[in-house]
Order: C-alpha cells, then structure tokens, then sequence
C-alpha cells in the first residue's frame, strides 16, 4: 500500500468487505469496546457513518461530564488518588463518548504528569480533566497547557529554577517526550530551553514566575536565537516539523498497530496534516477513517492495555462494576491511572505481557465474570443473553463470542454448545463459564 | 501447519515432545519440561532485602575489643562475652545465632564498610539514593533492579524477571521504564482460575503473521505452566522448609516457594521494619527493638538459606540486605543512636566467597560521629549484576565500579 492510499477512506468493497469484525475493531480503537447494540448498528451504517457518530459529542455529553466532574472533585483530597481512579475508570464505563476519553488516556501516557506520590490529587485531577478537554483539539495548546501545570513540574522534581540553577529535568522533557524527539536535540538545545525555563517556580501548588530568576540572555533553541522565555521555547519546540512526526509516531501505536516501526513514508502524510492543520480531532479522523486502519496490518495489531481490557469487558457486558478495587488490580498489571510508573508514561506492547501479567490478566477477568465475589455478579452473560432474545444455548454463545471476540468463537466450544440444546434447564448457568473461557483466548488480549 | 492447542498444552506441561517446538517456547519452559532433577542450569536468583530506617550497623557487626566502641555506647554496648564472636574483634549481635551459624558454613559473607560520600543522612534522600543508585540525581526515576529488569531481553522476558513480596508499595529500586514489576501477595498470584486451569483450551495456535498474538501464546504458555509448578510445589509443600511464624520469614517462605517453582524469575525484593514503630530507626530505647529486629532477620534469612540446602538450590540464590545509612557511634543520651553513615551489607546464599570481606571501619577517624564507608554500595551491587545474576552492570548503574571479591 504507497503512503497517499494507506490515508484515503477505506471504502468497502470484495476484498475487504465491512463487517462484525472491522465494525468491532473500529469500536475498540476509537474506545473501549463495544456492546452487541452498537456493533449490531455500526454493522448496519457502514464505516463512514458510524466514524461521524464517533467523532461527534452526543447531547448528554455536557450533562454526564458535569456529573463525573463532580465525582472528580469530590474524590480529590489528599494525596492518595484511589478515589479519581475509580472514578475515571468508571467515566470510561460509562461514557457516551468514548474516543474522547481513549484519547485522554492517550494524552495521560504520553504527557505522564504523576509519576511519583508526592502530587496532591486535587493537581492530578485539575491535570488529567485538562487533557480531556484538549484531548481532540490543538497539540501545541497541549503541549503549552501540561508546560504550565504545576503538576509537572513537581513529577519532575523541579519546584525551582532560578538563572544560576536551570532544572533541565523539564527542559529534556518537553525536548524529548513532548516535542521534538530523542535525537533530534542535543545538548545545546537541551541548555537553551532549560535557561529559557529559568524563573518558573511552584509555590503551595501554583506556578508562578520570578522575573528575577529569569535568564533573559540570547539563545540558540533548535536553531532558532533570541531572548526566549519560557512561552516562546514552548511554541518553537512545539511547532517544530520534528514534534509533527514525533507524535504522529506514538498516535500510529495508539491507534494502528504496535508491530515494529512504520516507515516514515508512511506516517508523512499524516505528519504533515498535524504541522499544517495542529488539530488532533481532524487527525484522529483521518486515521480512524483509513484503509491502513481497517488493513490486516492494523487489525489485532496492538495489545490491549490493562485499563482496556478491564473496561471493555463491562462495555461488552453492558455493565459497570465496582472500580475501587479495579483500579489496584490495573495498577498491579502496570497501568495505574493518575501515576504512570515513570515520565515515559505507561508500558505498551509486548511489554505488557508475561506470564504473571497474564496470569493476573485471566484471572481479573474471571473474577469480573464470576457469579459472586468482589465484583458483585454485576457481570451476567446468561441475563445479557436473554435480553438479546438469544433462547437457545448455540445463540447465547454467538453473542457472547461476537461481543468478546469479533465472532470468533472456536470450532469445538461451538460444537459443545450445540450438543447443550438437549440440557435446557442447565445451560445458562454455564455461559459464566463459557464468558470466561472466552477471555483466556490470547486474542481477547489483543485490541 | 496448525497445531492443536489442546495437545500443545498436553505437551507443554510436561513431556520432552517439547523440545519439537524449538523457538516458540522459552527456554525456561524447555528446561522445566526437560527435566526437573538437576538444578545446576537453573539461573542464578537475587533477593534484596530492605532494612528500613538505618540498620545500627556497629551493634549488627559488633566490634567489641575496640576502646572507640565500647567508651561511646555506655548502655547499647555488647561485651566479648554477650556476643557470638567471629574472630578476636569482632562478633555477631546475641540476636543472630542463625546467621553466625551460616557463617561458619561459609553461606555469609559481611560486606563491612558499605556506603556513599554523599549520604546526606535523610531517610527519604537516603533510601532513594540506594534505590537508584544514582546518588544526588533527581531526574533518575527508575531503580537499579528496575533498570536491570528492564535490560532483560529476548524469550526471558517472557517470565517476569523481577518481583516484589510483602505489604509495600512498588519500590523505588524496583521501578522500570517499560517492564510491569508484579507485586506477589501469595502464590495465588501465580495460579490460575477458572477454566484455564484445568487446560481446557480449545482452538489453533496462531498462523504466526502476527507476531503479538505469538508474544501472547507465549505468555500463555508460561503462565499455565508457571501455575502448574506452583501447584507442585504447593503439593510439596510438606518437605519444604520450617519458617518461624512472623511475617518477613513468611515473605522469605513464598520467595522459596517462586525459586522452588522454576520461573524464571531473576529478582526478588523484600523488606523489614516498615516505617514508624518497630523499624530500625532507633532514637530511644533501641535495645529490645534492635535485638528483636535481628532476631527476625536473622531467624528468617537462616530459615530461607536452610530450606534452599536442602532443596539443592543454595547455590542459585544470593541474599542481600541493605539499609539507607548505618548509626552514629556514640549513644544519644535517650539510649538510642542517631543517623550515621557506614554499615555493613551481609551477603547470604551458596557460591559465596563467605567470612569478613574487606576491614571494619576505623572508630578512630570519624565523620560526624559516624564509621565512614570505603566501599562504595554500587561496587556490591556491580559486583553482583556482573558476576551473580550475569547482567551488565556498567549499563544499569551508569558506569563501571570496581568489582568486590565476594563471589566464589
């Protein structure tokens, strides 16, 4: 597939007809999964419309915002950040519009304000629901917005910077991770942006600035001298052509494929539609819209992060359950919402996966299936199954397949539910089981 | 060609039909099925305990004939007679019987003289620096076991290379970049619910276009085989080793069961003392405190050593404690110490050199009222990602420190 092709619409066609699976593939990149009515409708609008719907805030959008707002503000007290994790993941449970909320997490990776226990999670919640709400608009608005947090400045260990004492900690932050990326800086860049950094300084949580700290000397900033401040080193290093690619690089990981590096000839046009338009939202279109995203390059080309497999197991279950605990569980797999392990953000990939990892995997999932136990029996395949209609043991495995595994359901499970008919009385106490066994599929781990 | 993964399984837990798989099991895995009397290939495995709140080196490592020690500890003070000697100066805490029997067994060397210039004697700045091991480095967020899991590459990756036990939170040294760091509450956490234990999978192993749903099965593989050796060891549980009944030698109990269990897992972290009361931080009273803290330690380590002899596993583990600075020599006039510098790091686990590894600090020539350290605490820990777990230890910590002699 040449470049230009891989980003036009994908239209279906023969070779690749639209059906369950790309509906539910589109479903989980542009979520967190879906349930059998909303595979069932995007199955029947095609991908061009079922991308609008996506893509476009539904009414209840303020109202349910406004509720877990609420929520948020309520939880953060302290330092611990228990209660917003829970929260959150609950938002993602719930929300009406869900890419909105992948992209925050997006946005949580990539940025990684939190990574140590220090921050107060009044900050963490300030920081994450300003990421929620630039989450599809312009990076370098992103990128100046997470430059003023004091959150990050206190994840980085740098509370002072004064003239005689720059901290580069977040200088090669915004060098390295937000803009222009490894290698494409050095260490004269590194200084330039860090004395440009000079007189930010967080007092009891705010940012302010001491001019008198300030070095207002000329520096040469990725080729570019002046007098910068801390304003202009963000807007150079943020309108840099590298930063385009740099961050179009991570969103192909985000929402394309983790298997090996995409050639930059690939990510070109997409590099240059950031530089040229700076708005996330048109981007994200252009990528969920694609042939490379609909390609067998890209389906069940990532693995799923912890906080997607846990949320869109009640997503395809059409439930939400108890999240306190959820969120200990995720942290322990890796993805501790509100403190990412260290300012490179979150693991990805393969490296989400071991044998223990997996182990906690299969068994998080059974324990959210199970009839009882901490997660309430919330989770009910059978009851799920009788409100689809589905009365015979061979329908209720269908769904439950087409809800977990694209329709995937394998040969001799299918079999076995066949041979169930003559067992009427017994079989939907077993489709518990059969949810479960469905979750140990090493595809279900893959998104 | 498809395989049934019904009958991948059948073979995966067990039998040398294995072996045909070649590449796609990891060589752990291989090794388990293949056979499991001989632990000589087995990998060597690191546990590193914390001593939280700044371990009293000097009535740890008692040098009991020097004037210096015995005129500044008025109360604290152990005499020849109280303590269990190990040479004409020097002598073990009473408190540590176990731990003097391993050294005449040669399964305990004492690092003596353990620290950094730079201890600035904060316990936060202290402990962050040994977790580190990047002294003074605030933009340094990961840890030196973190780091080390995370220069694991390739099918070894694939069985969780480092873990932590215990009620802590995610230390610090054992923060990586990209690998998750499992936090191992009891075996449980290594078994497998549900269906899945019981082998019932069904379907093909994958056609291997994608090279993640591979990394997956691989995952799988290690996962329902990991489980069904913990269940093993569990079964075996009666011949295992006698563990008094507190909750550190608990924690040095599931480490043996993990090592009995042949996952493939490099490192362990444990911890003793926890913040506030009971630790090791002793401003007042320390007496019963500190003895009944290396009673534990002691009992504990000895217990773990002693179950591993007799599992023909000694030879793969070291032990080692650390703590974030030592005490000062004299007495602080509450019967207590105050912050200090150099400890001693006791080494413990088979193919150890073993005995007294370099000389105990002059008492003579003090810093702040504190022993100084002449060996650097990154030059034990290169020392032992070189030469016992067989890492590179000049790209985990950053450079390369002087090798000790302590491995045999």
């Amino acid at each position: 597939m040449k470049p230009e092709q891989a980003w036009e619409p994908y239209e279906p066609g023969a070779r690749r007809p639209w059906d369950l699976r790309l509906a539910a593939h589109l479903l989980r990149r542009a979520g967190f999964g879906a349930d059998w009515p909303a595979i069932e409708q995007a199955v029947a609008d095609g991908p061009a419309k079922t991308v609008d719907r996506l893509l476009r805030p539904p009414e209840n959008l303020a109202e349910f915002n406004a509720t877990f707002d609420r929520y948020d503000a309520a939880g953060a007290t302290g330092a611990s950040t228990e209660s917003l994790r829970a929260w959150w993941l609950r938002r993602m449970m719930e929300t009406p519009y869900p890419l909105v909320e992948k992209m925050a997490l997006f946005w949580h990776g990539h940025f990684a304000l939190g990574n140590h226990g220090g921050i107060s999670a009044a900050l963490m919640a300030r920081s994450v629901q300003s990421l929620r709400q630039g989450a599809l608009g312009s990076y370098r608005a992103l990128v100046a917005g997470v430059m003023s947090d004091p959150a990050l400045y206190l994840s980085l260990r740098s509370e002072r910077s004064r003239r005689s004492q720059p901290a580069p900690n977040v200088a090669r932050q915004l060098l390295a991770v937000f803009g222009v990326g490894p290698g494409n800086f050095d260490e004269n860049d590194l200084s330039a942006a860090a004395r440009a950094l000079t007189g930010r300084s967080v007092l009891r949580n705010e940012l302010r600035f001491f001019d008198h700290d300030h070095d207002d000397g000329a520096k040469t900033l990725l080729g570019q001298r002046g007098n910068w401040n801390a304003d202009d080193a963000v807007r150079i290093v943020a309108e840099h052509p590298a930063t385009a690619e740099h961050v179009v690089r991570k969103l192909y990981g985000w929402f394309i494929s983790e298997c090996g590096e995409p050639e930059p000839e690939l990510l070109e046009p997409l590099a240059n539609h950031l530089r040229e338009h700076d708005d996330v939202g048109r981007l994200v279109e252009v990528m969920l819209r694609s042939n490379r995203f609909f390609s067998a390059a890209a389906y069940r080309r990532r693995i799923k992060g912890p906080v997607e497999l846990a949320v869109g197991l009640a997503r395809a279950m059409e439930q939400t359950v108890p999240t306190l605990r959820l969120g200990q569980q995720l942290a322990e797999l890796g993805q501790d919402l509100y403190r990412p392990p260290t300012s490179a953000g979150f693991p990805g990939g393969r490296d989400w996966i071991n044998g223990t990892t997996l182990t906690g995997r299969w068994n998080l999932a059974a324990e959210m299936l199970a009839a009882s136990g901490a997660y309430e029996g919330h989770l009910n395949p059978a009851a799920l199954a009788e409100k689809h209609g589905r009365s015979t043991p061979e329908e209720a495995a269908k769904l439950l397949a087409d809800v977990l595994l694209d329709g995937d359901l394998p040969p001799p499970i299918a079999q076995d539910w066949r041979q169930l008919s003559s067992l009427p009385a017994q079989w939907p106490a077993r489709l518990r089981e059969l949810a479960i066994t469905l979750t140990q599929e090493p595809e279900y781990q893959l998104a | 060609m498809t395989i049934r993964r019904r009958d991948f399984l059948k073979a995966a837990v067990g039998t040398p039909a294995l072996l045909s798989f070649g590449s796609f099991v990891p060589p752990v895995l291989l090794r388990a099925a293949a056979s499991a009397a001989s632990h000589s290939d087995r990998p060597t495995a690191l546990v590193v305990l914390q001593l939280s709140g700044g371990n009293d080196g000097l009535n740890t490592v008692v040098p009991f004939s020097d004037d210096q020690y015995g005129r500044n500890r008025r109360t604290l003070r152990l005499t020849a007679s109280e303590v269990l000697k190990i040479d004409d100066h020097l002598g073990f805490h009473p408190a540590m019987e176990g731990m003097a029997r391993l050294l005449a067994e040669g399964r305990l060397s004492v690092i003596q003289g353990v620290g950094y210039e730079a201890n600035d004697r904060d316990h936060e700045v202290a402990m962050r620096d040994w977790h580190t091991a990047r002294p003074g480095d605030t933009g340094c967020e990961t840890g030196w076991l973190g780091r080390a899991i995370d220069s694991v590459e390739g099918p070894a990756r694939i069985g969780a290379p480092g873990v932590f036990v215990g009620p802590i939170p995610k230390p610090v040294g054992m923060t990586a970049q990209r690998s998750v760091v499992p936090h191992v509450r009891s075996l449980d956490d290594m078994t497998l619910a549900g269906p899945v234990a019981a082998g019932e999978a069904v379907g093909d192993l994958p056609a291997s276009d994608n090279p993640l749903l591979e990394h997956v099965c691989r995952g799988a593989v290690a996962a329902r085989l990991g489980s069904r050796q913990v269940q093993d060891v569990l079964q075996a549980s009666a011949t295992g080793g006698r563990y008094p009944d507190f909750p550190l030698a608990g924690q040095l109990k599931l480490i043996a069961e993990l090592i009995r269990a042949d996952l493939g897992i490099r490192i362990f972290f444990a911890e003793l003392g926890g913040g506030g009361i009971g630790g090791f931080d002793n401003h007042a009273n320390q007496r019963d405190n500190h003895a009944s803290l290396l009673a534990q330690l002691s009992a504990a380590v000895t217990a773990l050593i002693d179950d591993l002899v007799q599992a023909g596993l000694a030879d793969r583990v070291a032990l080692m404690t650390f703590s974030e600075f030592g005490r000062t020599l004299a007495e602080n006039g509450r019967r207590g110490t105050d912050h200090g510098a150099a400890a001693p790091v006791l080494l413990a686990g088979g193919r150890l050199r073993g005995g007294l590894i370099g000389k105990h600090p002059d008492l003579t020539d003090l810093d702040a009222d504190s022993p100084r350290p002449h060996t650097d605490f990154r030059r034990v820990y290169a020392t032992l990602l070189d030469q016992w777990l067989g890492f590179d230890s000049r790209k985990i910590l950053g450079r390369q420190f002087e090798p000790l002699n302590v491995v045999g």
